[in-house]
């Protein structure tokens, strides 16, 4: 995927979270930096620094995702806390109540427990607890500070009237409402993990655990408050820096969840890389499952003649129908169909993930499918080949029967009906006329030998007629070196072949003649298996380029056409030797 | 001359009939071949010889005519009664 704008956008807003939360962070925080000891205000600007931290990280690294964001403003609403400490320096009592706002901090956490990693508030029972989180915060926590002002100098703004008793029950119940929340919000995670498939489990994981971790801590120290009132100083700022370690934690749970979803989409690209290998539907499923984690997912690959989506094993795989914790991704090219992947409806919040996969799988799919329009439009072309091959071999003999047909015969008349002439003419009366006529005759020979020659180039007769050891010993007596017929097949092939297997022998030995200034030069031709071989080698030159003539060129397109090979091997000094290699079957 | 044939199925009435010295076999015949047909004369009580011919030149029948039953070879367009001659030899 491309660094999109989106993303770009998305690492800026990160970067300026970072700085004006850092600058937030030590401005709200400043006056109780400055009145109380280390070990209590520093915690307190740790925890907000953690949730902008964690919260830039998962904002710059997944910008479709409202975490970030979400755990930044916590962040920046965590600080809000420590207002009242300006309240108490500015003598503002404004201020000093506007410290409450702080607690919504509570109210986002709690969102975001219930809804990771989607936006969304999954049951009827965790919305109700989200509404129930509002009212506690905005409403119950506040009750308590209607009765009772625990300020310095009367700043709580909140306060009716001085009722300690009343305010000791509201806290009471505060206290009872919040604890009973808090343990629902983690049964609900709990119950959510536990009904989780694999990998919404590996997602929700770290959230659960720092949940637990927290829930574990507050118990502790609750308890231990109750059990010991009179507590050591150091008894105190170990129980509270013990807290603030468990609300480090949730930031950082959050961030650890995102990043194994994270680790998990790194993986889409090795997935590519091991299907590219050999792409079929079962290693597509196979190697889904394993980057997913989702050992229930399935894959259908749409078949067009059926109008409809075929798992592996040739199953109908039906794309609705669909439980409700399963969804389905469709793969389509250009608006055409082309498979379908049902998968655990967790991985939609991964909306990269499922476009990364989408695509891989896509390009698997794809690239089996073009792997076999290559493979089959080449046969095609094969076929095309050796049918025009065929083609031009048929009009060739057509070609050749035409002119012993027609102009042949009529020069054998000719010839025929000079020669009768002559013997007429044979008593010497006209020297003059006899001689003429012996000219006229020759003429006519030369011509019928030079239409013979040109006719036999075209396609051989006797080739047809009497099949290639005929035709190779007819080439080899008109060579103009010596030429052996070592080995000569007695029986017939396919006219392709045999045709191939001459016009081979032909060009080779014109070019013998023609370049190689050899003495003498030996054609072999045999069935090898299901091969025609045919080899001719002579002792000349040698240094002879497939590349450089025609002659070759075409005789390799000839014998291809055939699936058969050409070779010739000529070292210079070393003589050449053509040897082909035609099946037979063709 | 005491006959002609058109075709190979004639010749063969045509020689049983006519009981020829000599016959002069056209290769290329439209019913069958004149060297298989020269085969078949050189079989036949008191063979007549052969001399075949054709428009095609005698390198294009390859090895079967150089085995072929007959005193020789003499393409048409070469075709006259001392060539024939040459052919059967001087005890004609």
């Amino acid at each position: 995927m491309q660094p999109s704008a989106t993303t770009a956008r998305a690492r800026r807003w990160a970067c300026a979270a970072v700085v004006t939360g850092g600058a937030w962070g030590l401005l709200l925080d400043w006056q109780f930096l400055r009145t109380y000891p280390a070990y209590f205000a520093v915690p307190d600007l740790i925890v907000g620094y953690a949730h902008i931290g964690a919260g830039a990280i998962a904002w710059a690294r997944r910008p479709e995702l409202y975490v970030g964001p979400l755990l930044v403003a916590d962040g920046f609403v965590w600080y809000l806390t420590s207002i009242w400490h300006w309240g108490l320096y500015l003598d503002s009592p404004v201020l000093y109540t506007l410290g409450r706002l702080g607690n919504l901090y509570v109210v986002i956490l709690v969102y975001l427990l219930l809804t990771f990693p989607t936006n969304r508030l999954p049951s009827g029972r965790s919305r109700l607890l989200f509404w129930l989180t509002v009212l506690e915060v905005a409403v119950v926590a506040n009750l308590p500070a209607l009765f009772a002002d625990s300020s310095p100098a009367g700043f709580n703004m909140l306060l009716i009237r001085d009722d300690p008793a009343a305010a000791g029950v509201l806290a009471l119940i505060f206290g009872a409402t919040a604890a009973v929340l808090a343990i629902a919000v983690v049964v609900t995670v709990v119950g959510r993990w536990w009904r989780s498939t694999i990998p919404a489990r590996r997602v929700l994981g770290p959230v659960l655990l720092a949940g637990a971790f927290n829930v574990l801590i507050i118990g502790a120290v609750v308890g231990y408050y109750a059990l010991v009132p009179q507590r050591s100083q150091m008894a105190t700022v170990a129980s509270n820096l013990v807290v603030y370690l468990g609300r480090v934690s949730i930031p950082a749970a959050f961030l650890g969840g995102l990043m194994r979803a994270r680790q998990r989409r790194a993986r889409v690209g090795e997935f590519v890389v091991d299907l590219a290998a050999s792409p079929t539907p079962e290693r597509l499923r196979e190697a889904l499952v394993r980057v997913l984690g989702d050992p229930d997912l399935e894959v259908g690959i749409y078949v067009p003649e059926a109008n409809r989506y075929l798992t592996a094993d040739g199953t109908p795989f039906v794309v609705e129908n669909t439980a409700e914790d399963r969804a389905v991704t469709l793969l389509e090219r250009e608006g055409e169909p082309v498979g379908a992947i049902r998968h655990d409806a967790a991985l939609l919040d991964d909306v990269d993930l499922v476009d990364a996969v989408r695509a891989a799988a896509l390009l698997a799919v794809e690239n089996d499918r073009l792997q076999w329009e290559v493979r089959d439009q080449l046969e095609q072309v094969k076929a095309s080949r050796a049918r025009i091959l065929r083609a031009a071999d048929d009009e060739r003999r057509r070609i050749e029967r035409d002119i012993h047909d027609g102009a042949q015969q009529r020069l054998v008349s000719l010839s025929l009906a000079l020669g009768l002439l002559e013997s007429k003419l044979h008593d010497g009366s006209d020297p003059e006329v006899g001689q003429s006529l012996q000219l006229a005759s020759k003429e006519a020979r030369e011509a019928l030998s030079e239409l013979r020659d040109l006719a036999r180039g075209i396609h051989p007769a006797v080739l047809t007629d009497e099949g290639l050891a005929a035709a190779l010993r007819l080439l080899a007596d008109r060579a103009a070196i010596p030429v052996t017929i070592a080995a000569a097949p007695t029986v017939r092939f396919v006219a392709a072949v045999e045709a191939a297997a001459y016009f081979v022998v032909a060009e080779a030995l014109t070019n013998v003649a023609k370049y190689a200034a050899a003495t003498a030069a030996t054609v072999r031709a045999e069935v090898r298996g299901d091969h025609l071989v045919v080899t001719i080698s002579d002792d000349g030159v040698g240094g002879a380029d497939v590349a450089r003539g025609t002659g070759l060129r075409g005789l390799t397109d000839r014998v291809q056409a055939l699936e058969g090979e050409l070779s010739v091997v000529s070292h210079p000094g070393a003589g050449t030797t053509v040897t082909a290699r035609i099946p037979t079957g063709s | 001359m005491i006959g002609e044939a058109a075709d190979a199925a004639s010749a063969v009435c045509a020689v049983r009939d006519l009981n020829p010295q000599v016959i002069l076999l056209d290769i290329g015949l439209p019913d069958g071949d004149g060297i298989t047909l020269a085969e078949h004369f050189a079989g036949v009580a008191d063979p007549p010889d052969v001399v075949l011919t054709s428009s095609r030149d005698a390198g294009e029948f390859g090895p079967r005519l150089r085995s072929a039953c007959a005193r020789g070879f003499v393409a048409k367009d070469a075709l006259s009664g001392p060539a024939i001659l040459t052919l059967l030899g001087p005890n004609t």
